[in-house]
């Protein structure tokens, strides 16, 4: 099979994989967002992103990617250091045109996979984890919880940091590098290519530095600790909404539509859709529906 | 103007492939400026030979460099610290007085040393033959202008052919890996016409060669063409993993 | 000697002069030389020969071996398309792969008659203006059928995948070079050579692979071993583990190239030598016409004693550059001395000698003549830099083509001789002089291209055959394709024919035994001095002597003094050379002593060879030989022959052989470049 016999293959297989990874890393960013703007609709996506038999197969996929990924480049590595010989260089030099990261590749990806392995077990190994595992308490589902957890801790956000700014330079190589393996490079791409791999990966690289500021801003002011949904407490709908839009740093903006006549109160108890028509079945938990009701 | 300078070199000297190697320290003095970088090493085995001392050896041939004979990785760099020139152009006027200057062979797995800074570059050659080449009998070639070429396609083709085969892009891969040296015959047909019939063929048996012989795997990291002597570009590379993905998938 | 009196009456009578003065003594009977001309019009010759030559069926073919020494494009090319055509072919090298030959360092472009410019070229023009070119000097049917294969070769290449330059309209570029008025020359930017011969290298690697050729690298031949009078094998040094090999075959081809690094310094590689033209030498092939070395007018001058190589400038640069030095004097001694510089000579003070001496040609007149004008100017001190230089100067071709038209011409020159001497072409004169570069001289060769030695043929710059007495430039890459692959692949079965019935050697003969202790024998003995001076002080030497007494102006004094000089100089080698390291391993130094040792006999050769042609013609200029405006004045009725030199013996006087020269399709002139 010439994707693990061929030198070309196995590069291809790195940039196949290191592509879905650039496109997972750029989404996992987005959704971080959510969890600023929209604590209620982050905890939506994660549960959304549970035990679920699609989430479960997406989860296995991005596994394999990581792992295959990994093997890869240890594979190669091993390879690469076998064919430099024995003897290694006294004097080396760097070039002037050679990204300082291109030749780090293996240990930038050791520190973003020790990142990785941190932030599984913060987050991932609590949520779907447990969920697959049973465990309810706390429930799975509150990525905010877990945002709140993580981030009241000062050494998390310089392990994320850290391991953002390693990701930095693996992904401003590990972009460009993709599409040259793939053969889908020239002289009149390479440079653009360079250029757009720094700026996307700068642009991901700085959000999740800045959320993961965000979100250890606001766990240490305790704004998440009196967020309801944070909290994890059973909250109603607009209730909960009040306390959000009252609350700084809960990002409760986001949840303007909720100013207690249901518009656009969507996300803390499904099937609320805030115009009556569509909350059918949980009226009972939702006392303003109740008394929208009675009206 | 020249002048003379006076250097200090740290050389590798190694008796044979299995035995180990190791630096010796020679001081050179009266060093004309103007003379080249093999002719230091000339005046250094004179010297050496004049004490009964056997002489550094290392390979050279035309001295213009166009060969691909000589080697030599100094101060860090295969064919020393100015780029776009083989090591037999660097002239002495780059150094300063005083300046120590080391020298080592080509490290790489699939060119062992010979003998000091002599290495082994066979393996080019085996790849060479793998496929580098349009198989047709001396005799059977159609008049020259019958398939016209734009200029475009075949000032790309020549930067290609450029290669001189001397193993600086090896030399300089952190991974030993040979893809600037293959990519670049690779490309020399892929963009002719007369490449055309076995381009998928050539593309798969060079590769295929190439990591028979244990050259590395390519990561990227653009060394090789920084160190290349005749500026061969990077984008060769992209070509190569095209045609033989291509040839792949075709399979 | 043909002017025995006239050299009584201007030098005195040293023994030296009497050893060699009854050369023409032992003139043996003429026409005993066959040089197998075909019958018929020197258009109509190769036509015929190729029709009625005797051919070996594809059967009989792989049960032939034929030795192939050296790999550069005459080499290459003739491995090659003998395996194509099913020999079994051994081809060694002295590189550490093929590719290296110093075939590759041909920078300006090949010729052929294929007239893609409309500008009036022709097969015959061709072959005109290279036997004008050689001075008359070289032999008409061979140049013909040169001229009429040149065409092949640009095919041949094209379909390797020679990158050649091309027009916008995707049709094949071409430019002039000296010694023609037509544009005929094909080339890759400045690295013309080094494609060709990259792709007889691809033609040669297919063979290997298919298994129709074996390469041996690093392996240089010591001697040639003859069998029954026909050449049946070679012993080869292994320069790695200094292990002496056996190698036999049912004919050899050398493919050595040239003897020009007897001057030490030269453009040639460090590697070239004459050594196994002087093995054949010694086993009875002719050596001819050895005075016939070119000069080349454009390399870079020498810097110091150190100095181990020279390095050329193309000759294309001759297309737009224009070459001067100052018109007076002083301004040339100034520049010397460094109080000015070359821009500050006004135009109205620029000698532009070539464009005043040769109007028709200008800049473009042939290597010998511009290298003599360069050296007469020089001598009559005019010269630039150290002395011994002459200005190359882009400044008109800016103005008149803009600095990017130059830069796409000459780009990579200009950097180059940036790279060695440090000066900015685009803004100051390039200097330049003339350099030891080719041989024109060599193994004498048939019309087979085979040499005096059944079984032994020599083909590329290691023959004789093509030039003349000077070489055009864009010539050598032609000559040397076209003995390879068009050639020497036809020409060679004429003789195999009669060979299929011979079964393989055994390197166990006799033949092989004794060559094998002779090779030893001359290690050991080389090894055994023991004196204090290494192989290069001694080349040094013979390079100072060469260049000094036999080099772009000789006279009967110089070379007389030579072979004297020489002789001290061989008395040195074999008294005090030495070499450190041992015999049975790898030694650069004895490589170097063995190749010293071949240059030695070549020297001499080539002062005997320029001793006894009492004329001047091409790059031999004899001095006391010239016309009243120093021009060249040849002696055709008593030296239109090629010399052949027969060996006799380590001490003993080389026997001189004529092969009578007749011009049949060309009117013998005077070369005329003037108008």
């Amino acid at each position: 099979m010439w994707l693990t016999s061929s030198s070309v293959g196995r590069k291809l297989v790195m940039a196949v994989t290191g592509v879905c990874l650039v496109l997972f890393v750029t989404f996992h960013v987005l959704m971080n967002g959510v969890a600023i703007f929209w604590p209620a609709g982050y905890n939506a996506v994660c549960a959304f992103l549970g035990a679920n038999w699609y989430a479960l197969v997406a989860s296995i996929g991005l596994a394999a990617l990581f792992i295959i990924h990994i093997i890869y480049a240890l594979w190669l590595t091993l390879q690469n250091r076998k064919a430099r010989g024995n003897d290694r260089y006294a004097v080396t030099s760097k070039p002037k045109q050679v990204e300082w990261a291109s030749q780090n590749m293996l240990v930038l990806g050791i520190v973003v996979l020790a990142f990785l392995v941190v932030h599984m077990i913060q987050f991932w190994a609590k949520m779907q984890l447990a969920e697959i595992l049973g465990q309810h308490d706390p429930d799975p589902a509150n990525g905010m919880y877990f945002i709140n957890a993580a981030f009241s801790c000062w050494v998390t956000p310089v392990v994320y940091i850290i391991g953002f700014i390693a990701l930095w330079f693996h992904m401003t190589h590990g972009f460009w590098s993709m599409f040259q393996s793939a053969g889908w490079d020239n002289d009149t791409w390479l440079p653009r290519l360079k250029c757009i791999a720094n700026w996307w990966t700068s642009l991901v690289v700085a959000l999740f530095i800045a959320e993961a500021l965000v979100f250890t801003v606001n766990a240490n002011n305790g704004n998440y600790a009196n967020c309801p949904i944070v909290s994890g407490a059973e909250v109603e709908c607009c209730e909960a909404a009040e306390v959000v839009v009252s609350m700084e740093g809960c990002a409760g903006h986001h949840h303007e539509g909720c100013t207690g006549n249901h518009e656009g109160c969507e996300g803390n108890h499904e099937g609320c859709t805030g115009n009556h028509e569509g909350c059918a079945g949980q009226k009972a938990e939702c006392t303003k529906c109740e008394e929208s009701t009675e009206e | 103007m020249e002048t003379t300078i006076s250097v200090k070199l740290k050389i590798w000297r190694q008796r044979s492939p299995k035995e180990k190697g190791q630096f010796v320290e020679y001081e050179l003095d009266n060093v004309s400026t103007g003379s080249s970088f093999l002719e230091m090493l000339d005046m250094l085995n004179q010297k050496l030979v004049e004490k009964g001392e056997e002489p550094v050896v290392f390979d050279n041939d035309c001295r213009e460099g166009i060969c691909g004979m000589c080697s030599l990785y100094i101060n860090g760099h295969p064919h020393g610290p100015v780029q776009g020139i083989t090591t037999c152009q660097l002239h002495m006027r780059k150094f300063k007085n005083g300046d120590v200057i080391t020298i080592e062979p080509w490290r790489s797995a699939a060119f062992p040393v010979i003998r000091d800074l002599m290495v082994n570059r066979n393996a080019f050659d085996q790849i060479q033959q793998a496929g580098g080449y349009v198989s047709f009998n001396c005799g059977g070639a159609p008049d020259a202008n019958a398939t016209p070429i734009s200029k475009e396609v075949a000032d790309v083709a020549m930067d290609s052919a450029t290669c001189i085969g001397c193993g600086a892009c090896v030399a300089a891969c952190k991974n030993g890996s040979a893809m600037l040296f293959v990519s670049a015959k690779v490309s020399q047909f892929a963009l002719l016409p007369q490449g055309q019939v076995e381009r998928a063929r050539r593309a798969r048996a060079m590769v295929k060669k190439m990591d028979e012989l244990g050259f590395g795997n390519c990561t990227n990291t653009g060394a090789c063409a920084a160190e290349c002597p005749k500026n061969i570009p990077l984008s060769n590379i992209a070509r190569l993993n095209r045609e033989f993905i291509k040839a792949k998938c075709a399979d | 000697m043909a002017d025995l009196k006239q050299v009584e009456g201007m030098i005195d009578s040293t023994p030296i002069m009497k050893d060699y003065a009854d050369i023409e003594s032992s003139k043996l009977p003429e026409y005993q030389i066959d040089s197998k001309i075909p019958e018929g019009p020197v258009a109509e010759k190769w036509t015929n020969y190729k029709a009625h030559q005797k051919l070996v069926n594809p059967a009989n073919k792989r049960n032939l071996d034929i030795i192939v020494v050296g790999t550069g494009l005459a080499g290459a090319s003739a491995a090659s398309t003998l395996g194509e055509l099913g020999f079994n072919v051994w081809n060694f090298c002295i590189q550490d792969s093929p590719r290296r030959a110093h075939s590759i360092a041909a920078q300006g472009g090949i010729n052929a008659a294929k007239d893609y410019q409309n500008d009036g070229d022709s097969v015959y023009r061709l072959f005109y203006d290279t036997v004008k070119g050689g001075d008359f000097r070289s032999r008409e049917a061979n140049v013909y059928r040169l001229a009429e294969v040149s065409n092949n070769i640009i095919d041949q290449c094209v379909q390797q995948g020679v990158p050649f330059a091309r027009e916008y309209g995707g049709l094949l570029a071409n430019r002039s070079f000296g010694g023609a008025q037509v544009s005929r020359t094909f080339y890759a930017k400045g690295q013309t050579g080094q494609q060709l011969l990259l792709g007889a290298y691809a033609s040669l690697n297919r063979q290997i692979q298919k298994g129709q050729v074996r390469s041996f690298n690093r392996r240089e031949m010591l001697d040639l071993v003859i069998i029954d009078g026909r050449a049946r094998g070679i012993i080869v040094r292994n320069l790695v583990t200094g292990e002496i090999e056996r190698y036999a075959a049912h004919a050899v081809v050398l493919a050595t190239g040239g003897y020009g690094r007897t001057f030490f310094l030269s453009t040639n590689a460090m590697g070239c030598n004459g050594s196994a033209a002087i093995q054949a030498f010694r086993k009875g092939a002719y050596l001819s016409n050895l005075a016939f070395t070119q000069i080349h007018p454009t390399c870079i001058p020498v810097h110091g004693e150190d100095q181990s190589k020279l390095t050329l400038m193309s000759e294309s640069l001759r297309n737009d550059g224009r070459i001067w030095v100052p018109k007076k004097k002083e301004d040339a001694e100034a520049i010397r001395a460094g109080k000015k510089k070359p821009t500050d000579i006004p135009d109205e003070d620029r000698d532009f000698y070539l464009e005043r001496r040769y109007p028709a040609f200008g800049n473009l007149c042939p290597r010998d003549i511009a290298s003599r004008a360069a050296k007469e100017r020089c001598d009559a001190g005019y010269g630039v830099g150290t002395g011994n230089a002459v200005y190359l100067d882009f400044k008109y071709a800016i103005q008149r083509l803009g600095a990017d038209v130059v830069r796409d011409r000459y780009g990579n020159l200009f950097d180059m001789y940036q790279m060695i001497s440090d000066d900015n072409p685009y803004e100051t004169p390039m200097m330049i002089f003339p350099a030891s570069h080719y041989t024109m001289g060599g193994i004498w060769v048939d019309y087979e291209l085979q040499t005096s030695i059944k079984g032994l043929f020599a083909i590329g710059e290691c023959n004789f055959s093509d030039h003349g007495a000077n070489r055009l430039g864009a010539s050598a890459l032609m000559q040397g394709l076209a003995d390879g692959y068009f050639v020497l692949p036809y020409t060679m079965q004429n003789y195999l024919s009669d060979q299929i019935k011979v079964p393989h050697f055994s390197t166990d003969a006799p033949e092989f035994d004794k060559a094998e202790k002779d090779v030893r024998a001359r290690i050991e003995k080389l090894m055994n001095i023991k004196g204090t001076k290494s192989p290069d002080e001694i080349h040094k030497r013979l390079g100072h002597v060469m260049w000094n007494l036999v080099g772009m102006g000789r006279t009967l004094q110089s070379l007389v003094k030579a072979l004297a000089e020489l002789e001290e100089v061989r008395k040195e080698f074999y008294s005090d050379l030495r070499i450190v390291g041992k015999a049975d391993d790898l030694n650069t130094e004895l490589e170097k002593a063995l190749r010293l040792e071949d240059f030695l006999v070549m020297a001499k050769m080539m002062a005997i060879d320029a001793l006894h042609r009492n004329e001047s013609c091409g790059a031999h200029f004899r001095e006391e030989y010239q016309t009243a405006d120093g021009e060249a004045a040849r002696d055709d009725e008593h030296y239109m022959y090629v010399s052949c030199w027969k060996y006799t013996g380590d001490n003993e006087k080389p026997v001189l052989l004529k092969e009578p020269l007749k011009y049949e399709a060309i009117k013998v002139q005077t070369r005329n470049y003037k108008s």
